[in-house]
């Protein structure tokens, strides 16, 4: 009995020997890039930040395809609606800011056509469009622009305003929500919140919304957080990641 | 002074010399055992290594098999005064010599604890921020720091009450009344307190709906009282068959009007918690539902429950039913009562608690192997404590092991 | 002395001497049992993080002295190094004067797309294996407020998707807080400016905090943490960002080694829709106190108590 036993320690003792992990598992490498720490830019890049950081605004110059002298006119389909023209996609399009939904990927190269337009990705092609509003009343140009000078604005009063100036434009209706912007309330407010332990960076209303179609761009959620199982637990332990 | 010292290290060293002397099934029980202990601890070095991602816990449920042991734990703990009441209140004098068997349970329950909740810890080398004074502890904010101390006094309660009682018999002596009744009567308290500070532990969760009733006090005092008399019921059935120790039936059936009663009152407040839930049927059912029907297709720990409420009830019927003055039966019932108040405490309370989670995710909980070596290494660690405490306690209470045969023994090595 | 008899006899069995063939049998089991014992122990070999007698005498954050504090942040800026190669700065910021944070969160706002998740990840040094992320962002259909039928791994190709409102959840910062009711050891406790912090070299990892949560703010380091060297935030505090270890628990504390410089925390920071909002609520100029002046905040799980510090609100 007393040596059974004993056989018995010896085996056991042996068997721990043999299964007692060797080296610790190589933890397997995380697939996916991750996002970036902070990555505090804007969605799109209003006019306004264009003209102030003295980037190439030329496509702001409407003049340079339209004539100065002759009133554009307004294209609509049969219903009445206004058709957003062919020229204006590109100038719309490439202001967004497309890292903001593409930080979990490669970087996003756009693709040009031979005049130097951009060619807009079949997924986005229904980002470029005029729906300011639900009804489809607010879309026609010259409810903001002046149709005597393209590249002014005009809001419904008939107060002339400057593109850089477009958030007074658009406080102009907007009334509660510029209310709450200029409390810092509605928007993006970066920075210190200490304003004594630095500078701080608001926005205006055209770095978030396009306002030709305002309705916040729909975003690439980032990944979901793993979910354990109860089954998930194998000896080592290497929670899995879900690929999507 | 001197001879004090001398004669207690004589006592001691005479009866640890008696847990190395036995048959071969002695032996084979605790080597069994033995080897148990080190499978749990070869299990417990690789948690301590790799950490408790070693078990099947997650965010979501945060305790699993070692929590739920330590509560039925403490149950069979705090049971021990079942034993007491009847002969230091009633004067029943059958149970007299029976409370230091319960006594014992008592103690080898309190080390499984406090082993279960070590193991439970994530950072294990830091247990001395618990020790009042030395570390930083939270009393009486948290409820676990009232567990640390109402455990560890009941630990010491017991140890003393047993190891002053079993000296004095082995010194032939009367034990001194003032030196034991007190704390004999502190530790009827001092049991019910173990077993409410522990259901506090849970009740006192405001987020945990489950938890949050008033009844679950109660329900674990009568669980407790069911479970940790029919323990006792199979260890004196033991002793009786493997020593010469006389158990006399009046005192087993004593015992079973107890786990009698006290199953009765469980499944009583069992069906008042589930009226409540499902009667309501507020949000707050969801863990009942988990539990007892499934969420959401999730339904892990249905068929436990029900196992569970199964052997109760059965339990109950042969309780309940003169059959059971047959020991055999009263066996038979002991068990089922046993297995099914462990796994309506376990599985059945700490798990259902943290399904859904406080945010509504339904993430369900499996103890892995190593958690269950682990597990089944501190119950084999308390079995053979508590084989170590009988295998003294017997002779000492028989007359065997006596101060008068000191001499005529060989020195025991 | 007479051993106890074999079960079934009732008479006492011969008194049994030890001979020296039994002695050596008694002592080949008890070499063979802890020969078992060393063996059961091997997988103790790779315990790498025991670490030395400092470690284990760690004095409680609060009662650390200016002197003690610099020598623990030079030893934990030495254990980084050691650990992942960069020599990273360790501070330890104390509240503000006259400052209590406060958090609020525009449901009408939030389009769920979990960048605040991942720059808090990012920031404050969680682990990447096993993940641990403070936010949860749950995906809730418009007309209820049962967090059962929120969705939290929702991934659809783009979001915020119609019918559907998200509802980021991180520690709420209460001012009643039942983590730190329940902590035995009080390594969890609310600081002056209304942070609830946890330290982590005192904490011993028995997640009763994170049973007593109502908000499942808190996280367990099941295993130790894995971050890529390269993804280290070496700009560090001691009761925030600071690399934890196996065994603890950690969860959202507001980012402290950025909004107590002054900073906004990261998840605000990052937040493209302007959601998130966050300020001293004692200043009565401060966005938040516009907020909870002219909004109708609430509050999540009022009923249990718990008195956040962290608003929600709908403003359309």
């Amino acid at each position: 009995m007393l040596l059974a036993s004993a056989a018995v320690f010896v085996g056991l003792g042996a068997a721990f020997l043999a299964t007692a992990p060797a080296r610790p598992a190589a933890k397997p490498a995380r697939p996916a890039a991750e996002a970036p720490r902070l990555e505090p830019s804007p969605v799109r890049i209003s006019a306004a930040q264009l003209v102030k950081s003295g980037g190439d605004a030329s496509a702001l110059d409407c003049y340079a395809c339209h004539d100065e002298k002759k009133k554009p006119q307004v294209p609509r389909d049969a219903a009445g609606r206004v058709l957003l023209p062919k020229d204006h996609a590109d100038l719309v399009f490439s202001m967004r800011n497309c890292a903001s939904c593409h930080v979990m990927g490669p970087p996003v190269k756009l693709e040009l056509d031979k005049q130097g337009n951009t060619i807009i990705p079949p997924a986005h092609a229904a980002d470029v469009q005029i729906a300011h509003g639900d009804n489809n009343r607010n879309n026609d140009c010259f409810n903001c622009h002046d149709p005597a000078k393209l590249n002014q604005l005009v809001t419904r009063d008939g107060t002339k305003l400057k593109l850089t100036e477009a958030t007074q434009l658009c406080a102009s209706c907007h009334g509660p929500t510029y209310r709450d912007w200029e409390a810092g309330i509605h928007g993006r407010t970066t920075g210190a919140w200490h304003r004594a332990s630095g500078a701080i960076t608001r926005l205006d209303c055209t770095s978030c919304h396009d306002p030709h179609a305002p309705a916040f761009p729909r975003m690439i959620p980032l990944p979901p957080p793993p979910r354990p199982s109860a089954a998930a637990h194998p000896a080592a332990p290497a929670p899995a990641h879900p690929t999507k | 002074m001197k001879t004090a010292v001398r004669n207690y290290a004589v006592f001691l060293w005479r009866s640890a010399a008696l847990v190395f002397e036995g048959d071969w099934r002695y032996f084979a029980w605790i080597c069994t055992l033995f080897a148990l202990c080190l499978v749990g601890l070869n299990a417990y070095s690789r948690q301590l290594v790799e950490g408790l991602a070693t078990t099947g816990m997650t965010d979501q449920v945060s305790w699993g098999v070692y929590i739920a042991n330590f509560t039925f734990l403490v149950g069979v703990a705090a049971a021990a005064v079942m034993l007491v009441i009847p002969v230091y209140i009633y004067r029943n004098q059958e149970l007299h010599d029976l409370v230091i068997f319960g006594e014992l349970l008592a103690v080898a329950a309190i080390l499984m604890c406090l082993a279960f909740v070590t193991v439970d810890l994530g950072r294990p080398e830091r247990f001395w921020h618990l020790i009042p004074f030395v570390g930083k502890f939270n009393f009486p904010g948290s409820m676990l720091s009232w567990d640390v101390i109402v455990l560890n006094g009941y630990l010491l309660l017991n140890v003393h009450i047993c190891g002053y009682l079993l000296y004095c018999r082995y010194q032939n002596r009367k034990p001194a009344k003032w030196f034991y009744i007190p704390f004999v009567f502190i530790g009827i308290f001092w049991a019910v307190s173990i077993h409410t500070v522990t259901a506090f532990l849970y009740v006192g969760l405001g987020g945990r709906p489950f938890w949050n009733s008033a009844i679950v006090g109660p329900r674990f005092l009568a669980s407790a009282f069911t479970a940790g008399p029919a323990i006792i019921i199979l260890a004196l059935q033991v002793i009786r068959r493997v020593t010469s120790y006389q158990v006399p039936d009046r005192a087993l059936l004593t015992l079973r009007s107890i786990v009698q009663v006290s199953m009765l009152i469980n499944l009583f407040l069992l069906g008042n918690e589930v009226f409540k839930e499902f009667y309501t049927d507020s949000l707050h059912v969801a863990s009942a539902r988990y539990l007892f029907l499934g969420l959401h297709g999730h339904n892990a720990l249905v068929p436990w429950i029900w196992t569970a409420i199964g052997f109760n009830v059965i339990a109950m019927i042969l309780l309940a039913l003169p059959l059971s003055r047959s020991l055999k039966w009263l066996d038979v019932a002991c068990v089922l009562a046993i297995v099914g108040i462990w796994i309506e405490k376990g599985m059945g309370l700490v798990v259902p608690g943290f399904v859904p989670s406080p945010l509504g995710e339904i993430v369900e909980y499996l103890p892995t192997w190593n958690e269950t070596a682990i597990s089944l290494g501190i119950w084999a660690f308390g079995l053979l404590c508590y084989t170590f405490f009988l295998r003294m306690a017997v002779p000492i209470l028989q007359g065997r092991l006596n101060r008068n045969n000191e001499s005529q023994a060989p020195a025991n090595a | 002395m007479s051993p106890t008899p074999p079960p079934g006899s009732p008479a006492p069995a011969e008194p049994r001497s030890m001979s020296r063939r039994s002695f050596l049998r008694g002592s080949t089991v008890m070499a063979a049992g802890v020969a078992a014992i060393a063996a059961g122990l091997a997988p103790l070999r790779k315990l790498e993080d025991f670490g030395s007698v400092e470690e284990f005498l760690r004095t409680h954050y609060l009662e650390l002295t200016p002197e003690k504090m610099k020598e623990v942040l030079a030893r934990i800026e030495r254990g980084v190094e050691k650990q992942y190669g960069l020599r990273p700065h360790v501070r330890d910021y104390r509240p503000m004067n006259g400052v209590e944070f406060v958090y609020a969160l525009n449901l009408t706002r939030c389009v769920g797309c979990r960048k605040c998740v991942h720059a808090c990840v990012a920031e404050n040094n969680q682990s990447r294996d096993p993940a641990i992320e403070y936010i949860r962002v749950l995906k809730m259909p418009n007309g209820t407020f049962d967090l059962e039928k929120g969705d939290h791994g929702y991934t659809p190709a783009s979001v915020r998707e119609p019918g559907f409102f998200y509802m980021p959840v991180q520690c709420h910062q209460c001012k009643n807080p039942p983590c730190v009711k329940v902590c035995p050891v009080k390594a969890t406790w609310t600081e002056a400016d209304g942070i609830t912090v946890i330290d982590y070299n005192w904490c011993i990892g028995c997640r009763y905090c994170e049973a007593a949560c109502p908000y499942f703010a808190r996280r367990f380091n099941f295993a130790e943490p894995s971050i890529p060297k390269e993804k280290l935030n070496p700009n560090m505090s001691y009761l925030g960002n600071q690399p934890r270890h196996k065994g603890v628990m950690e969860k959202c504390h507001f980012c402290i080694q950025r909004t107590r410089a002054g900073l906004y925390p990261a998840c605000l920071e990052v937040c493209p829709t302007g959601a998130r909002k966050f300020g001293n609520i004692l200043d009565p100029n401060s966005e938040v106190s516009y907020i909870l002046k002219n909004k109708r905040v609430f509050v999540l799980k009022e009923e249990v108590g718990t008195l956040p510090r962290f608003f929600y609100y709908f403003d359309v």
